[in-house]
């Protein structure tokens, strides 16, 4: 179970989050939306100890992990894993070596052993014909899917998907989502999805929460969310560039 | 003028804010040296980056210097029938002071400039923050293989190049100033040159220590994207040069004290 209480988060004089509540139960496929700037990824980032709040706590299990240290949050990331926005791959490492690195880090593997295992990881997401090529000789998404691979190397319990399918062609956007969906329903895996992807996030996830001017604006299932008669949600599933909504000035998340 | 106070006020700031990020930075390497718990391949991979691949510019930049001494000395010694100083004079001044000063120099642009590009895309592409989720400490992942790496092999480099920088001199002396290789390399040998050759192997090891520090600390603290890069790279060569420079006047003041 994931928790966070009133998280204030600025950055100068502007408050990207103010007074965010959400909670993700185990095994839950929880997506956030929300236009860009919103603050989603700030969030999210929260959880794993790369951004620290303002004000507010965040815990995990029932464990407050709001105030741990560098090296607290590293017991964090062991089971909460995290798949950015731009893959993120190690550039100086073939994609195998990138998928091998934590694996030879925290697992007490043999080196045969490490790699039998990267590369099922990469045939999970149909990267293993590619394993011995480097992040720079492929594309946005073909990076993407292995940065899912890595991801997963540790078995995390949760693991938070920022903007996934972004960059994916369709097919392979179907396959991160199936993927998504097999690690809760089958691994009881709890996923934290930031997401505009309309398609994914409607056939995908279990509950949503909507961003919108630092506060979470409806929180809920998909059907809550079709059902909307607010405005600012209505444009932003009609995809309508006129509307109510404001769009936050440009910032980071 | 009081604008002006203000301006240099700010400036000063702003210097003693960077040197104390630098120390700060240098105590985190230390501390993180122990327990060992870096990554061998990494490591290795540092070692190779930093050595093998700067070999090539070292041995040339040290041939050129010992050329450049006896150059500069030989119009001297010749006028002045003083050939037989030749060895001592190339022999002194490349081992204790040039050598290692232009080899730490060539070092801090090649290796120094490349490994805060390195590190700084990493920052501004999130590959360090990815690391960090993984678990993995990226002052232990990424600064001590480079640290040791540099401190080693610039050791190494040094002495390497000491003995190209003297085989650039004897080359130079035999074809202007007509002095055979052996008795050049005699006169290196009758100079007693232990002390100038193991005081300039010390000034390579503070150098590569202190390129280093400053080469990661720039990298890890990129701000800004491309742009933030390319000026962390700027940074980098500047504050390195100095710290070389300061080094070696620091050095030679303690050399010269404990003499």
């Amino acid at each position: 179970m994931i928790s966070f209480e009133n998280i204030h988060k600025s950055f100068g004089s502007r408050g990207v989050l103010q007074g965010v509540s959400l909670s993700v139960p185990t095994g839950a496929i929880r997506f956030i939306i929300g236009a860009s700037g919103a603050g989603k990824s700030v969030l999210v980032k929260h959880l794993i100890g790369l951004i620290r709040p303002d004000q507010g706590r965040i815990s995990l299990d029932g464990e407050d992990i709001t105030h741990l240290t560098e090296k607290g949050f590293y017991t964090v990331r062991m089971k909460c894993a995290m798949v950015f926005q731009h893959s993120t791959l190690f550039d100086s490492m073939s994609l195998i070596d990138n998928v091998k690195l934590p694996l030879r880090k925290h697992k007490n593997l043999t080196s045969s052993e490490a790699e039998n295992e990267a590369m099922y990881r990469l045939e999970q997401v149909q990267m293993a014909k590619d394993a011995r090529r480097y992040p720079a000789d492929i594309g946005d998404g073909l990076r993407k899917r292995v940065a899912i691979a890595r991801a997963l190397t540790l078995d995390p319990k949760y693991v938070v998907f920022d903007e996934p399918t972004t960059g994916l062609d369709p097919l392979a956007a179907v396959n991160v989502d199936q993927l998504i969906r097999e690690l809760s329903d089958e691994f009881n895996v709890t996923s934290i999805v930031v997401s505009h992807d309309l398609r994914s996030i409607f056939t995908v996830a279990d509950q949503i929460a909507m961003l919108y001017n630092g506060q979470v604006l409806l929180d809920g299932t998909p059907d809550d969310f079709r059902q909307s008669d607010d405005s600012v949600i209505r444009q932003f599933i009609e995809g309508r560039a006129t509307g109510p909504m404001e769009f936050p000035k440009a910032s980071r998340g | 003028m009081t604008q002006m106070l203000t301006v240099m006020g700010a400036r000063i700031i702003e210097i003693l804010q960077l040197i104390g990020g630098i120390a700060l930075f240098f105590l985190r390497t230390l501390r993180a040296l122990v327990p060992p718990k870096y990554d061998a391949r990494e490591t290795w991979r540092a070692f190779y980056k930093v050595g093998v691949q700067s070999y090539t510019i070292v041995i040339l930049t040290a041939m050129f210097t010992g050329a450049i001494m006896v150059i500069q000395a030989g119009g001297t010694i010749q006028a002045s029938r003083a050939t037989s100083f030749v060895g001592w004079a190339a022999g002194f001044t490349v081992l204790s002071e040039i050598g290692p000063v232009l080899i730490g120099l060539m070092f801090s642009g090649r290796v120094g400039a490349n490994n805060t590009a390195e590190l700084g895309t990493m920052v501004v592409t999130e590959q360090v923050d990815a690391l960090r989720t993984l678990a993995i400490d990226p002052m232990n992942y990424l600064a001590v293989p480079r640290f040791i790496a540099m401190i080693v092999m610039l050791f190494l480099l040094v002495a390497l190049g000491d003995l190209f920088a003297l085989l650039g001199g004897a080359i130079t002396s035999h074809v202007m100033l007509d002095i055979s290789y052996s008795v050049f390399v005699s006169q290196v040998i009758d100079a007693q040159l232990l002390d100038e050759y193991i005081l300039g192997l010390i000034k390579g090891s503070l150098f590569g220590m202190s390129i280093a520090i400053v080469s990661c600390y720039f990298g890890f603290t990129v701000r800004g994207g491309a742009p933030g890069v390319g000026r962390a790279v700027n940074n980098s060569v500047v504050a390195s040069a100095i710290g070389i420079l300061a080094i070696d006047l620091l050095v030679g003041i303690i050399h010269h004290a404990v003499r």
